[in-house]
């Protein structure tokens, strides 16, 4: 009585698993004054919820075959809407440039990059080369190209 | 004894032998595994839960999760250990979900910030249907006890559904019996 006494003390005492389950395995579930203690398996059982005294559980199938199957309706609709993601998103980018480009016509091309300066390499007249001469009003966007011919007197000046 | 071993072997054999079924993608034969398991694992969770909504909603949870996961099931153990360790994991979150609900919902009420709310019916732990003696105990004690009386489990079978060291499966048990008889004794009082 006393031993037992002493173990439910010690059982109390230090909190460790290891050494309550040492107590246990050595004294509590061997000795029959320590069992009288503890309800038994019959006690308990009737407080407990047994299966038999549940209603059936008919939903229970029904309600996992069906989320199964949304699983696997799931996986596809993820795909599709992959796909549906993907599309709009190059459709987003084919107006993203289209809008670039139509803002900005002639930023990539050679020849906006050189509209900034106006040049004329070579001009002929005729079959002849000729004298070009460019202006450009003050404060204007307008741009004078004059193109003379190169008369043979000029050319004897030179 | 020899009788009863080989009962089990058998049903062992046929939980093999279903699952076999379930891995070549026939939902037929996980059809069988729910039907003869589902009663039990709803009697598992309505002693953890005292809500028969939750503990529904745990056992589908613990069941579809059972079938995805069926590759990593490994044959030598006893399945319905494994069954019964996933349902009892998913009635934990119930549970924690319950508490973080409850305290909120504490909070709230102290706080005077949802009194209308406040006058809604909460959900579980007060529709309870079992006898309060149980909620006395941890979900822990609760479930070796259940295992141990209704399944006559040992404390190594219980410890692989707990998921801890037989030793400590023991001491749970030997807590909840010890309450239980003191509670009992307290209310014949």
């Amino acid at each position: 009585m006393i031993k037992c006494k002493v173990v439910n003390f010690l059982f109390s005492l230090i909190p460790l698993k290891r050494w309550q389950g040492f107590l246990l395995s050595h004294h509590l579930q061997r000795c029959p004054l320590c069992q009288k203690n503890m309800a038994s398996a019959e006690q308990v059982k009737s407080l407990f919820i047994q299966e038999g005294d549940m209603e059936s559980v008919p939903g229970l199938w029904p309600a996992i075959r069906m989320k199964l199957g949304e699983g696997r309706v799931k996986k596809s609709f993820g795909l599709r809407r992959l796909a549906w993601i993907a599309g709009a998103a190059g459709l987003l980018a084919a107006g993203a440039a289209s809008i670039w480009l139509f803002i900005y016509p002639g930023r990539n091309s050679s020849s906006g990059r050189l509209a900034e300066r106006f040049q004329i390499n070579y001009i002929r007249v005729g079959s002849g080369p000729a004298r070009a001469c460019i202006f450009k009003p003050y404060e204007s966007n307008m741009i004078f190209v004059w193109a003379e011919r190169e008369t043979k007197e000029e050319e004897n000046d030179d | 004894m020899a009788g009863v071993k080989e009962l089990k072997k058998i049903k062992e054999m046929d939980d093999n032998l279903l699952l076999r079924g379930c891995l070549q993608g026939k939902k037929e034969e996980f059809q069988q595994i729910v039907e003869k398991y589902g009663g039990k694992m709803m009697a598992l969770a309505m002693n953890l839960l005292h809500n028969r909504e939750d503990a529904e909603d745990a056992c589908q949870e613990a069941l579809i999760k059972a079938y995805r996961n069926l590759e990593s099931f490994d044959s030598q153990k006893n399945f319905k250990n494994w069954l019964y360790s996933i349902v009892y994991n998913r009635c934990l979150d119930h549970l924690r979900k319950r508490r973080r609900f409850l305290d909120f919902f504490k909070r709230a009420k102290r706080e005077h910030a949802l009194a209308a709310f406040a006058q809604t019916p909460l959900p579980s732990p007060e529709q309870a249907l079992t006898t309060d003696i149980l909620k006395k105990l941890s979900p822990k004690e609760r479930i070796s006890l259940f295992l141990w009386a209704n399944e006559g489990f040992t404390s190594e079978e219980a410890s692989s559904v707990l998921k801890c060291s037989p030793s400590t499966a023991r001491v749970y048990l030997f807590k909840a019996r010890k309450k239980i008889k003191a509670l009992l004794e307290k209310e014949n009082d």
